[in-house]
């Protein structure tokens, strides 16, 4: 009996092991160096832009009595934002599609691994460009992370930090494009043999359909930066109001980037919480194209959907836009029942990416409605531009994206590392993460609905409105120090953890059936033969394989 | 996407000759995949320019503005030496098809040189315009417009004399045939998009 | 909860108490923590919050079941290979076309009430000529030939002063840059955008005094720039317009 699927048979002479040391990573082409690269970098930015997050909720803590000044606010919440989702969630996902795209479909790299080394350097230098705006004598850019023209406009915000802001855009949203690529060139050419397009895990799959809106999304807002950058330093008039420009081209441009951009940071993650729950449930994904399909068409309607941001601007149709957005809550509602029904008759164990995913689907829920309660035009009229929205956006962004991130982080540390995490700190760190999120965030949806507008430095003491601000920064700050038991949890395991072996969790896919850390070229084995969407699986348990979906 | 098929047997690069496909069925190589899917983020690139310039023009009521005089027949005759580039850069992909190094210098030494002339021309036509970047919103669209295809002209330059450079030293043993498809598939996008800039801005009114 | 294996019990307790809260935070008003309407616009888009908020709920709270209920039922009890089924067309049937139903009832529920809030009365009884700009706002009543200005960055306030019952036309216009018009009670906000002219209609239906502000980012103080609205019977209305010029003076650059 032969398991040789498509094995890389060439790689005899280089298999030493790779260098070690810091150079070594920095010079590396492997895919599994850029990989964790990028997700150490991605974190650190989290750190960072959750520490402007905490002078957020430090500055908001007491009514009428700022902590920091109106301007260094305006710069906090913009750095806030702008890092979070241009440096942090982005870039986290595509470093996880980096690590193991490849390995789930069985091929040895990715399809340009120097380029790939590339977008990473991109990426790395494009995260200090935007900080360095902090360095600045005139501070950071302050015009909130969607930059709104013409508050934007020389004349009225003449910081380098603007321009520093503009510059890392473009070099982000160029890494991002280079990934995209990359993802699926290799998606489409690299794949093992038996490896179909609808044999892939749904990680893999999710990742295809991102970087595919990466590609359409990302360029425009280039586009938008571009002619920004010329009006503000070649004289262009192409948002100037007085000399013939249009103002509002901003707010399409930029929406129909950042309303893709809202799907491109939580479809990869997505397929990470369905990588997970057929593994702790023991089952196979539940209504696998119907997942496929409903990723697709997910994307294919957030980019009709982009004046939803809009509705207060008169200038757009807002029946159209409100129709689309809700129709986005049927594909997403049949991957939550995909969900549900993949644990329907499972076997189910509570490890900590399985709490984890548990987190991210109760607490999606909620601001999957919320986004359907501002998908109708009038009532996004009454909560537009109040903390509902910051609510809203935060239970989809953190409770979504950030949940299920940290899912995979337990998911995948011991493939990456070898090590398992502990899964006490595990379970304190759920707990507490789960705890201090809603607090912080809850509140927000009643706030917002009683009137206070977000991105405000200060606030009136109107009825309890301080208190559940307090409430609110409570959370904050033990959200923030809910990351305290991840890192100890990461060091500690790094250096003491328990060997996690190939196969810790009973895996299905084919990351799995290679030593963890995979080798050089990650597999040295031959492959499991890849019949159906989980080959590992197939192997182990030929009599209960399903080889379903060809 | 005949194109794409008939490199599939030409494509010589490492990664794809070791990983040759399943159950024998043609693979579409990973650098064609890579240059059309950048090609494509290029075309949404292109497309937001473009949607400025499309609401800029229906807010605006007189659109080109007074004293915007364009040589319209003159930019005609270099959208046709652009498109013959396109076909002579065909020609020497042909050429280099059929192994005859010769011919694909030849050829894409002539692409060069019409490419560099329609370059000229524009700089020349930035010299004579009567208006600039800041004369108005028009003048911004236009020069936005026609620079960043203008970039896209001279990448394409620097990539085909590259090429010749590759394949006119001996030593070379790169993959020639590939990377001359993907410089055509490239010259041919970025003539594709100045064409459709021409209509835009010379002919419709 | 004696069913409840005791691993399990936090993660039951902590659900309940997350949805426990919500609800009573949520429901401790009638209007859902939206402030009490004050203009018929705004009873329209209250009506329309209220049925989104128990709809929301309500499906949220069956998804929430849902989910609690498979990890209860299906915890792991033994090695045993559970069924590898993973495709059942029915319940697929079911799952697509029942949120495509509610959606359809939603989205007809929103444009009928979009119809009635952003109609534009034919003949206004009042048009009000509101002008943004960083940071106060300046209201003009071209038929009274009056000028209310005020500065929130002075610390002004300026009262905008509306008659019940009349329909209001109001113009929104600003001198620099997007600015929003909002007042929590009509429950309607609307942009002000350089190059575009924006405009609302708001019938009054509540005599009272209500907070306005600028909703859209504006730069250094846009958390000061706002003002009063006084809602005033039709009476009433012209002796507190003209106290409603002398309390401000602050004006547009
Ligand atoms: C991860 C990111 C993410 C995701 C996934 C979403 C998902 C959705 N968002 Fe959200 N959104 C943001 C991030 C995201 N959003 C951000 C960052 C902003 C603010 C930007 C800014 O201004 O700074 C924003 C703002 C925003 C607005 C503009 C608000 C305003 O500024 O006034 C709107 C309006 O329509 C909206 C709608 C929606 C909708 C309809 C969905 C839907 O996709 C949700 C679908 C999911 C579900 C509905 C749950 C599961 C479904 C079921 C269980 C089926 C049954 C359900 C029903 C039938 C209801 N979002
Ligand atoms: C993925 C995206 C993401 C994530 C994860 C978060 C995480 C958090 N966000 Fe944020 N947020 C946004 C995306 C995100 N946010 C966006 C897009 C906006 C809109 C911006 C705009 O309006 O332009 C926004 C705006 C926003 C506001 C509104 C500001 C305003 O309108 O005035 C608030 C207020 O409470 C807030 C709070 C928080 C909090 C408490 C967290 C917590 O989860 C953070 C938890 C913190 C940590 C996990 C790290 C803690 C680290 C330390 C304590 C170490 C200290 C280190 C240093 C000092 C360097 N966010
Ligand atoms: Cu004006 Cu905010
Ligand atoms: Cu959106």
């Amino acid at each position: 009996m032969t398991l040789i699927a498509d094995r890389p048979s060439a790689h005899s002479e280089d298999d030493e092991p790779l260098p070690r040391g810091l150079l070594a990573v920095l010079t590396s082409t492997d895919h599994k160096r850029i990989g964790v690269a990028y997700m150490v970098t991605a974190f650190f930015f989290f750190i960072v832009g959750g520490g402007l997050a905490e002078i957020i909720r430090l500055q908001l803590w007491t009514a009428n009595s700022p902590v920091v000044s109106e301007s260094t606010y305006n710069q906090v919440f913009t750095m806030h934002g702008s890092v979070m989702l241009f440096l942090f969630i982005g870039p986290f996902a595509f470093g996880m599609a980096n690590y193991f795209v490849p390995l789930q479909v069985g091929a040895r790299d990715m399809a340009f691994p120097r380029l790939n080394a590339m977008s990473y350097w991109f990426y790395l230098f494009g995260g200090i460009t935007m900080l360095s705006g902090f360095l600045s004598s005139s501070g950071a850019a302050d015009f909130g992370w969607t930059g709104y023209a013409p508050m934007s406009s020389i004349s009225r915000t003449p910081g380098v930090g603007v321009d520093l802001w503009i510059m890392a855009l473009v070099l982000v949203g160029l890494s991002g494009v280079l990934t995209a690529v990359n993802v699926l060139a290799t998606v489409i050419s690299m794949r093992a043999r038996g490896m179909t397009m609808f044999r892939m895990p749904i990680f893999t799959w999710n990742m295809t359909v991102t970087s595919i809106l990466v590609l359409i999304s990302f360029p425009v807002l280039t586009a938008a930066a571009a002619m920004l950058f010329a009006d503000r330093h070649f004289g262009a008039h192409v948002f100037d109001i007085a000399n013939g420009g249009q103002p509002i081209i901003w707010q399409h441009l930029f929406w129909f980037f950042g309303h893709p951009e809202v799907y491109i940071v939580v479809l990869p993650y997505f397929g990470v919480v369905t990588e997970i729950f057929p593994v702790f449930s023991r089952r196979p994904v539940f209504g696998y194209g119907g997942i496929v399909l409903a990723t697709f068409a997910i994307a294919s309607l957030s980019v009709g959907v982009w004046a939803h941001h809009m509705f207060a601007t008169g200038a757009v149709t807002n029946s159209y836009f409100s129709g689309v957005s809700m129709l986005i809550a049927i594909p997403t509602g049949v991957k939550f029942f995909n969900w549900i029904g993949t644990m329907w008759h499972g076997q189910i164990t509570f490890t900590t990416p399985m709490k984890f995913s548990l987190g991210f689907l109760v607490t999606f829920l909620i601001g999957g409605i919320s986004g359907v309660l501002i998908a109708a035009a009038p009532i996004d009229l009454a909560v537009h531009d109040s903390y509902f929205i910051v609510a809203h956006m935060h239970y989809v962004l953190f409770g979504g994206s950030v949940f299920a991130l940290f899912a995979g982080l337990y998911y995948w540390f011991p493939k990456i590392s070898g090590k398992m995490l502990d899964k006490r700190l595990g379970t304190f760190h759920f707990w507490m993460t789960l705890v201090g999120f809603h607090l912080t965030f809850f509140v927000q949806h009643i706030l917002g609905a009683q009137g206070m507008p977000r991105r405000i430095a200060s606030y009136p003491l109107i009825g309890n409105w301080q208190l559940m601000n307090r409430i609110s920064s409570v959370g904050a700050f033990l959200l923030g120090a809910s990351i305290l038991p991840l890192l100890w949890n990461v060091w500690r395991s790094l250096r003491r953890g328990e060997p996690a072996g190939n196969d810790p969790w009973d895996g299905q896919t084919l990351e799995w059936a290679t030593t963890s850390p995979p080798p050089p070229h990650n597999f040295d084995e031959p492959l499991p033969p890849i019949h159906s969407s989980r080959p590992l699986w197939d192997l182990k348990y030929p009599e209960a394989s399903s080889g379903t979906h060809s | 996407m005949a194109a794409t098929r008939e490199t599939i047997q030409l494509d010589d690069v490492d990664h794809v000759a070791t990983n040759p496909g399943r159950s024998g069925e043609p693979r579409i190589p990973a650098l064609a995949v890579g240059v059309i899917v950048w090609l494509s983020s290029e075309l949404m690139f292109f497309s937001g320019l473009f949607a400025a310039s499309f609401t800029l023009r229906a807010k605006t009521a007189v659109w080109p503005p007074a004293g915007v005089e364009l040589g319209v027949g003159r930019a005609a005759i270099f959208t046709v030496v652009l498109i013959i580039s396109s076909f002579t850069l065909h020609l020497a992909v042909a050429a280099a098809r059929r192994d005859d190094r010769v011919g694909a210098v030849r050829w894409l030494g002539v692409t060069l040189i019409l490419g560099t002339l329609f370059v000229a021309n524009q700089g020349l036509e930035y010299a004579d315009a009567s208006f600039s970047i800041s004369s108005h919103a028009y003048g911004s669209m236009f020069y936005l417009l026609t620079g960043f295809h203008g970039l896209h002209v001279i990448g394409g330059l620097l990539l085909m004399g590259a090429a010749v450079w590759m394949i006119s030293g001996s030593t070379s043993r790169a993959p020639k045939v590939p990377t001359m498809e993907m410089c055509a598939y490239y010259w041919h996008f970025v003539d594709l998009v100045w064409v459709v800039m021409f209509a835009n801005i010379y002919l419709i009114k | 909860m004696s069913r409840i294996p005791t691993r399990l019990r936090p993660a039951a307790v902590a659900a309940t108490v997350i949805v426990a809260v919500g609800l009573l935070a949520g429901c401790s008003d009638s209007t859902f923590s939206q402030p009490d309407a004050a203009s018929e616009q705004g009873e329209h888009t209250l009506a329309l919050w209220r049925i989104f908020i128990v709809v929301g709920a309500a499906v949220g709270a069956i998804v929430l079941g849902l989910i609690l209920y498979v990890t209860i039922k299906f915890r792991r009890r033994s090695d045993e290979i559970p069924s590898q089924k993973a495709n059942n067309v029915g319940w697929e049937a079911v799952y697509t076309i029942t949120p495509i139903v509610i959606v359809a009832v939603l989205f007809t529920l929103s444009v009928t009430t979009q119809n009635k809030t952003e109609k534009h009365a034919a003949n206004p009884d009042l048009t009000i000529n509101v002008i943004g700009f960083q940071w106060g706002w300046q209201f003009e009543y071209p038929e009274q030939g009056v000028l209310v200005t005020g500065s929130g960055s002075a610390g002004e306030r300026p009262t905008l002063v509306l008659p019940v019952g009349k329909t209001v036309h109001l113009v929104l216009r600003t001198v620099d840059v997007i600015h929003s018009f909002w007042v929590p009670e009509f429950l309607d906000k609307r942009d002000l955008i350089p190059g575009l002219d924006n405009s609302l209609d708001v019938t009054p239906n509540h005599v009272g005094t209500y907070d306005g502000k600028c909703a859209e980012f504006c730069l250094l103080d846009h958390w000061r720039m706002t003002f009063i609205v006084e809602v005033v019977t039709p009476e009433a209305f012209d002796s507190e317009l003209s106290k409603a010029v002398t309390a401000t003076q602050g004006g547009p650059p």
